[in-house]
């Protein structure tokens, strides 16, 4: 009687392929995936654009992803994208007739498109594995390398696990139109990361993932785009975060919850939550909604319109990202399986709201944005 | 500055994974009874098996490394065709019926028995999923297997055969 | 001076919380199939956290929180 062996990872279509989480184990399977996706940022308000153009950023993205184990000891990945970015960008601000502030927006359409590479490789054994990571992303004026290392390590059976990793990267930028517009020439900047994570197995339906992390940002931090922008030297982050996974067998539900806690050393704190719920966990359609909040307060040295009056050598930024601002994003997920392929469809519109800022004391920034993006992907495993 | 050594000399110990049922190499295998997935009317034990070597495989359906292992393990199976080995599996999926859903897919001739409330894997002292264990004649463990990756079917084949050979000489 | 404090304390932090944790209820690995969901796992999504990162860090002053600090994108 003959025997049909299909792989049985092709016959299944709900197989989890990844023990828990964190953990130093080799994947045993290999992973493929593709996704293209487009931002679009909604225009800036009429009555906010004091000179410039109005329409504000597009970007299309498209990325590539392959993981898989390699030989008995082995992993790596392989990751590819490229963003094609088009629109116009606030370059500065300035205090408008009814002491409101308005934007002064740059010409049409910056078309610049950004090529990013991560190669990673790790050897594991049976408790703890070590990975080697390298990257690069450039854009016409700006080229970023980095390169990393990671350390994982199992307890008890792996219901805890440990991770440790660092990373270090150079980013340099050369600003177009230098000349033109009385720019920087060129500038650099280093940045060294650490972070310590645990991994902890709550219950049979429950775990939590803490971690800590450390920046250190030394160089040319400020944005020579803008009329006037001058950022300390140095920079520190903070970063604390939680994140927890609750499985329910109620509509065979996921709860992903995620909370980051970000401090720095230009004042600004950060308080980021996101949830996503995940029904019909293991069927052959996964879908459910996502939030997210966030809240930030203002950098120490953020200025709510350029102030030209002072020496230029004085910290100052009218940025609005570096304002106190907060921001809702509401999306749709949803993930369709046949066999070994997936196509993975996401959609988020993101709402920026003053009120939601920490300690705000001026005005909302007229430069504060929503966006929305839509993602199309596949997945194939084998 | 102490609760730091504290905490080091507490993972360290843990990290030694002592487990006190753990079934080593050289025990005695726990004997058991269970009803196959294919006819629950059928019980079988690991005590029928005695004479033979045996490679006793845990497993569940939502294992990945277990179903990669199947269709090895089922050539493992033909390769010592004619001789005295066996393969029993076991499963421990906490509802049988997903089981049963992924054997009627997968063809192998080996008997799976079910463990849906897992006392098994407990006596076994199971370290990892998958775990698989080489079980000599006399019923004596001679080999734990955790995980499954590439080779690991001309291991397990190397060992079996040098089990077999041992009761020739 | 400041800093070191600082890491003492954090130290600290460490050391309670992994304590802490290593009293937690063991979960044996025969009882994970919930756990190995797919959608329970922090690497749910790698391409969809890729992206958002991106999004999140060019748009938002905080930025971080996960292992893979890489190389930037001049747009922040």
């Amino acid at each position: 009687m003959a025997k049909s062996l299909k792989s049985p990872l092709a016959i299944l279509s709900s197989a989890a392929m990844s023990m828990p989480a964190l953990s130093a184990s080799q994947p045993s399977e290999t992973l493929v995936s593709v996704a293209t996706s487009i931002y679009q940022e909604g225009d800036a308000r009429s009555d906010a654009v004091a000179f410039g153009d109005q329409e504000r950023f597009e970007v299309k993205t498209n990325q590539f992803y392959l993981s898989s184990p390699i030989g008995r000891n082995w992993s790596g990945t392989v990751s590819y994208d490229n963003e094609a970015m088009s629109g116009a960008s606030p370059w500065g601000t300035i205090e408008g007739a009814d002491g409101d502030y308005q934007l002064i927006m740059s010409g049409a359409s910056i078309d610049d498109s950004r090529n990013g590479v991560d190669l990673s490789l790790t050897r594991h054994w049976r408790k703890q594995s070590i990975g080697v990571s390298v990257g690069y992303s450039g854009e016409h004026d700006y080229h970023a390398r980095s390169v990393g290392i990671t350390y994982e390590r199992d307890f008890l059976k792996k219901n805890t696990s440990l991770g440790l990793s660092a990373s270090y990267s150079t980013d340099d930028i050369t600003p177009t139109d230098a000349q033109l517009f009385q720019r920087l020439d060129s500038g650099s900047k280093h940045s060294r990361s650490y972070y310590v994570s645990i991994n902890q197995l709550l219950t049979p339906v429950a775990m939590i993932n803490l971690g800590l992390g450390l920046t250190r940002r030394d160089g040319y931090l400020s944005d020579p785009y803008k009329l006037r922008d001058v950022r300390p030297g140095k920079r520190l982050e903070r970063t604390f975060t939680a994140q927890y996974r609750h499985y329910f067998d109620w509509q065979s539900t996921t709860l992903a919850a995620n909370y980051r806690y970000f401090w720095d050393s230009y004042a600004i704190d950060a308080h980021t939550g996101d949830a996503q719920l995940t029904f019909g966990t293991g069927s052959r359609v996964e879908w459910g909604p996502t939030l997210r909040l966030y809240g930030q307060s203002a950098a120490d040295f953020y200025v709510p319109w350029d102030d030209y009056g002072l020496e230029d050598t004085i910290a100052q930024s009218s940025d609005h990202r570096l304002s106190s601002f907060g921001a809702v994003s509401l999306g749709l997920k949803a993930r369709f399986k046949m066999g070994p392929a997936h196509i993975v469809a996401r959609y988020q519109q993101y709402e920026s709201k003053k009120h939601l800022g920490l300690r705000s004391k001026t005005q909302a920034h007229p430069g504060l944005i929503r966006f929305k993006v839509f993602s199309l992907g596949a997945e194939y495993r084998f | 500055m102490q609760l730091i050594s504290i905490t080091a000399m507490v993972l360290l110990l843990a990290s030694s994974d002592v487990n006190a049922e753990t079934a080593a190499v050289g025990a005695l295998a726990p004997n058991f009874a269970r009803p196959l997935l294919d006819d629950e009317r059928i019980n079988l034990s690991l005590e029928d098996y005695r004479g033979q070597v045996v490679y006793l495989d845990f497993w569940a359906s939502w294992c990945g490394p277990c179903l990669i292992a199947m269709p090895k393990i089922e050539a493992l199976k033909q390769r010592f065709e004619g001789s005295d080995f066996a393969v029993l599996a076991i499963n421990i999926d906490r509802d049988p019926k997903r089981a049963r859903r992924f054997l009627n897919k997968v063809e192998v001739s080996y008997p799976s028995v079910y463990d849906a409330t897992a006392e098994l894997p407990k006596q076994y002292g199971l370290q990892a999923m998958p775990s698989s264990y080489v079980i000599d004649q006399r019923g004596y463990i001679t080999l734990v297997h955790e995980g499954f990756r590439k080779g690991d079917e001309d291991l397990l084949g190397a060992h079996i055969q040098e089990v077999l050979n041992r009761v020739r000489e | 001076m400041y800093a070191n404090s600082h890491v003492k304390g954090l130290g600290k932090l460490i050391a309670f919380t992994v304590l802490l944790l290593a009293g937690c209820q063991n979960v044996e690995p025969w009882e994970r199939d919930r756990l190995a969901e797919p959608a329970m796992q922090l690497s749910a999504d790698i391409t969809g956290s890729k992206l958002d990162q991106q999004v999140f860090f060019s748009k938002e002053a905080a930025s971080g929180g996960t292992s893979a600090a890489g190389g930037g994108c001049g747009c922040n």
